[in-house]
This record gives structure tokens, C-alpha cells and sequence, in this order.
């Protein structure tokens, strides 16, 4: 199948920036009510810059790889730029067409971090 | 080798396609298509509303059908009340129910609650400062008298249970559960969307104050479904929808509600829909109830023993056939790692076969069995041993395709 091409799933079963770390990161939880995807993503921002993200959860490929290749590419990404990602720039790092079906699975990710920036996220100690 | 009813249905005719998802919605069966299309040809008037002749027999034709649902669960027609669907019924039921709720009573509700009998009792609960208290379900999806007895208690209003879990496939101890509740008091409501069109339904032995049903999981139309409940309870009750055809006098201060069941119907309801229902209930009798029972058995049987043979697959629930229909629900792995249901159903699609994944509308049954997301199997009249062999070689498929690329292997631990 096209869709699960070998890098997502190299990118799911190995993510990059894999689990949750102590410190202070802006920390936010995201879920996908129609299948259970559920994803939990810290950011570390310093002058309005994204500095690292790392995350963990229940995923699917779709959501897991989309995760795992957001959080390489946000390393040293400004704030703004990252606010305007959507779902053209993850279809673009996925790199294969997403069904409609899946749309939700691919934006997860983002989602969730535009939320974190955006200031609803939590602190994490 | 079950026999094939596959032929009655034209949206099947295609022998490549296999439909696995009847839990969800089921086919219609050409003489339920023919009903509503003549119905439709001939003219459909409006109901109870019309003194010439199209609408005379709409309505006859309509209420014929009302009839056939009470027959169907062994009430009376003036018990049954048409609604949308059977999320409906079930809010409809709460709606009544709701002004016997004061605070500190007590909502008993199974912990594997389809959310559409589980919503309604939650905000009730809410609302009138009611605690809802849960029955367990163990790992098998049987639950254990010795917990329900302990938990149904004079402080018990409601106990609201699904008579076969959309998960679980496991059929409910529902008349014991149903002879507690009515020692103490309690009025028992029946989500029995699963079971009707599988089991028999018959609302006195089952023990069931409220019985909620919806056409489309019975091979009828979407668009309809039934709350059977009481005569007693009905003729006393409240309307939660309130409008046109429901009322027998209306000033500008004040309104007179119709009689049950009429009171709980405002509005045009799905004529055409409720029609089709009919030719529903006629096609269900004409397979007979045991012939039903044979064939979801064998089935059933086939599936689990196939599923079984593969390795990373792993059945939630019973394996056994006892008490339980044919829905099946299940975890594949590809290796170490548990694929998540989407990407299992994805692969499926793929190859043809259509099953549900996800939370299937039980996400605290999901919790209470320590679970994310599972996929789910369901067969229909319809189901035939070749659509149990394509989703067993689909598994097979998924695990392969999902599998971690072979240079690296998965460093991901599995949820």
C-alpha cells in the first residue's frame, strides 16, 4: 500500500524525540475522538523560537510519523512559522497524499502544538 | 456450510466486496428497497393528518407497521413510539424518567454502555445530583451476579443495560438483572440495538420497562427506530418533543397533549423509513429465529477458530460461543508492536474488507479493560465463509504490511 510507505513506517515503529521529559516545556495533550489517536507533545521555546519538541501516545502510523517528522523539522523554527503550518506542510513531510478519511490522523500533531503555543497548553515541572 | 442469504441483498452482489460492519449499520434486503420504492411510487401522503384517501392509507400503512413492532417485542401498538433512532429512544427515555430522579438516588448502568445509554443517564445524573453506580464486566464481557446484586439497592431508580455489548458480542444476563431492579423499585431500560433482529425480543420476559431499537441494525432503513415502554408509565408521561401532531388543542396560553404514543411523536416522521421498517420485521420472521442462531453460530465459530490460527492476534473477550453473538473484537500485532485499529482497518479497506476501529462508542468499556482502541469484526445474515476468509488473509496482510522495515527493528514499546 502507498500510504504506508517504508519511512512512516520507520517513523512509527522508530519515532524520532520519543517520550516525555522532566523540565519546563509547554506540555499539551491532543486527541483524535474518532478513532482514539491521543498524543501528548512538549515544546521548549526561547525567544519566540521553537527549540525542540518531544512527545508520546496512542497512535497510528498516520498521526505517529506525522509527529515523529514534525518534531525533527521544528528544531530552530519561529514561533509564527510554526503557527502557520497546516495541513499542506504535513503532507508535505509525509510525503504521500492522506485520505480524507485520515486527515485528522496526519493534523493531530500540529494541532496539538498550535494549541501549545497558542497558550492553553499546561506547563509541565 | 451456512447457507447463503448474501443473494437478498443487492448492495452485495459484488463477491470481491466483504462486509464486515453489520454492528455498525446493516444492508437492506431488495423487498425492504421494494416497499419503500413503492411506497414512494404510489404516493406517500401525510400520516394522521389527511381525510382523503392517499393519506388515509399512508397512515394506515404506518401505523400497520407500529403494530408489527409491537408484535416484534411483544407489546402493545399504543406502547410503541417511532423515533428517529434508537439514541433517540434512549434520551426519550431519560427525558421521562427524569423527574423520578432526586438527588442522592442512584442510576445503575453497565460499565460496557454504548454511549447512547450512557450519555443520557450521565447528564441526568448531573442534573438531579444522582450518582450513576456501574456494573462490571470482566475480561470475558460476563458480568457477575454476586456485583449487580451488591449494587442495585433501594437507592436504585434506573437500571439502564445493553442487552448484547457492540463490543463484546456477549449477551446480558438481562432478565436477573432486570427481576433486582424490580424488587427494589427500579424501572429497567433496555438498549437492545444489538440484539433485535439476532435474538427474539420479547419485552415481558426480558423484564425490560423501556426497550430502545433502531430499524437500520436489523436490516431496515436508516433514519428510524422505536422506545417501547410501558402503557402505565407512557400515559403519564411528558413529551420532550413538542409540535405539530401532538397535541389534540392548542390556544395561545396553553396546549393539550394527544394520547401516547401520538404525544411523543411531533412533527412528520420518516413515513417511508417506517415503512421499510415493516418489510424489515417481514424479512427477519422469514428467515425464522432459529435458522438466525444457526447461522450467526457457525459463523461465529469459524471466525474465532480462524482468528485463533494467527499469531498477534489477540480476541478481546470470550473465545467461547456461549452467550454471545457475532461480534468479535480484536488487537493484531505486527511483531512486538500493537497496530493501532485504524491502520488495521485501513489495510483491510485496502483488501476489501470493511471493519470498524477505534473506540466503537465505549470508551469507558475500552478504560475498564485496559484498552486504547480495538478492531471489530460483526456479521450479518449476509456474512457468508468467504467474507470470514478475506478478513482472516487481510489480518495476515496488515501484519506484513505494517510490519517495522526489516533493517531496523521497533524500539517502541507496544501500548
Amino acid at each position: 500500500m502507498d500510504l504506508y510507505r517504508e519511512q512512516l513506517l520507520d517513523h512509527y515503529h522508530n519515532p524520532q524525540h520519543w517520550g516525555l521529559k522532566e523540565g519546563n516545556y509547554l506540555q499539551q495533550r491532543g486527541f483524535n475522538p474518532i478513532c482514539g489517536d491521543d498524543i501528548t507533545v512538549q515544546l521548549s521555546v526561547q525567544d519566540n523560537v521553537v527549540k525542540s519538541m518531544q512527545f508520546e501516545g496512542n497512535s497510528c502510523v498516520i498521526s505517529r510519523a506525522a509527529a515523529s517528522l514534525l518534531s525533527e523539522k521544528i528544531v530552530d523554527t519561529p514561533v509564527d512559522e510554526v503557527l502557520g503550518w497546516q495541513m499542506s506542510d504535513i503532507e508535505a513531510l509525509l510525503g504521500v497524499p492522506i485520505p480524507a478519511a485520515r486527515v485528522q490522523c496526519a493534523l493531530l500533531a500540529i494541532k496539538t502544538v498550535h494549541l501549545a503555543l497558542q497558550g492553553s497548553g499546561n506547563h509541565s515541572q | 456450510m451456512t447457507h447463503s442469504f448474501r443473494h437478498d441483498f443487492p448492495a452485495l452482489t459484488d463477491a470481491a466486496s466483504h462486509y464486515l460492519d453489520s454492528a455498525a449499520t446493516t444492508h437492506q434486503p431488495a423487498s425492504v428497497i421494494a416497499a419503500q420504492q413503492q411506497a414512494l411510487t404510489t404516493g406517500v401522503g401525510p400520516v394522521h393528518r389527511t381525510i382523503y384517501p392517499l393519506g388515509v392509507a399512508t397512515t394506515q400503512a404506518y401505523e400497520a407497521v407500529r403494530s408489527q413492532i409491537a408484535d416484534f417485542t411483544g407489546a402493545a401498538a399504543n406502547e410503541v413510539i417511532l423515533t428517529r433512532n434508537a439514541t433517540e429512544a434512549l434520551n426519550l427515555a431519560a427525558w421521562i424518567e427524569a423527574p423520578n430522579i432526586q438527588a442522592g438516588d442512584e442510576i445503575v448502568l453497565s460499565v460496557a454502555e454504548h454511549h447512547s445509554n450512557l450519555l443520557p443517564w450521565q447528564r441526568l445524573a448531573c442534573k438531579r445530583m444522582a450518582k450513576l453506580v456501574w456494573l462490571d464486566v470482566n475480561a470475558d464481557g460476563h458480568m457477575d451476579m454476586a456485583d449487580v446484586r451488591q449494587k442495585i439497592t433501594e437507592r436504585t431508580k434506573v437500571v439502564a443495560l445493553t442487552h448484547v455489548s457492540n463490543v463484546l458480542g456477549t449477551i446480558m444476563p438481562v432478565s436477573a438483572i432486570a427481576a433486582l431492579a424490580h424488587r427494589v423499585g427500579a424501572r429497567v431500560v433496555l438498549d437492545a440495538t444489538q440484539s433485535a433482529g439476532r435474538l427474539p425480543l420479547n419485552r415481558e420476559e426480558l423484564g425490560a420497562d423501556y426497550l430502545a431499537i433502531s430499524a437500520h441494525k436489523m436490516y431496515g432503513p436508516t433514519g428510524v427506530g422505536a422506545l417501547i415502554g410501558r402503557q402505565e408509565i407512557l400515559v403519564k408521561a411528558e413529551p420532550m418533543i413538542v409540535g405539530g401532531g401532538m397535541v389534540t388543542h392548542v390556544t395561545e396560553a396553553a396546549a393539550i397533549w394527544a394520547q401516547s404514543p401520538q404525544r411523543f411523536e411531533a412533527g412528520t416522521p420518516n413515513t417511508v423509513g417506517v415503512i421499510g421498517w415493516g418489510a424489515a420485521i417481514n424479512y427477519v420472521h422469514s428467515l425464522d429465529w432459529e435458522t438466525i442462531a444457526t447461522h450467526d453460530q457457525q459463523l461465529t465459530a469459524y471466525l474465532l477458530q480462524e482468528l485463533q490460527k494467527i499469531p498477534g492476534v489477540q480476541i478481546v473477550g470470550s473465545t467461547l460461543l456461549n452467550n454471545r453473538v457475532g461480534i468479535v473484537s480484536l488487537r493484531v500485532q505486527a511483531g512486538p508492536t500493537v497496530l493501532h485499529s485504524h491502520d488495521v482497518a485501513e489495510v483491510l479497506a485496502s483488501h476489501n474488507v470493511a471493519v470498524r476501529a477505534g473506540h466503537h462508542c465505549a470508551q469507558p468499556l475500552l478504560e475498564h479493560l485496559g484498552l486504547a482502541d480495538v478492531v471489530r469484526i460483526s456479521t450479518g445474515i449476509y456474512t457468508t465463509n468467504e467474507d470470514i476468509d478475506a478478513v482472516i488473509s487481510a489480518i495476515r496482510a496488515a501484519q506484513a504490511a505494517l510490519a517495522a522495515p526489516i533493517k531496523k527493528q521497533a524500539t517502541v514499546p507496544s501500548h
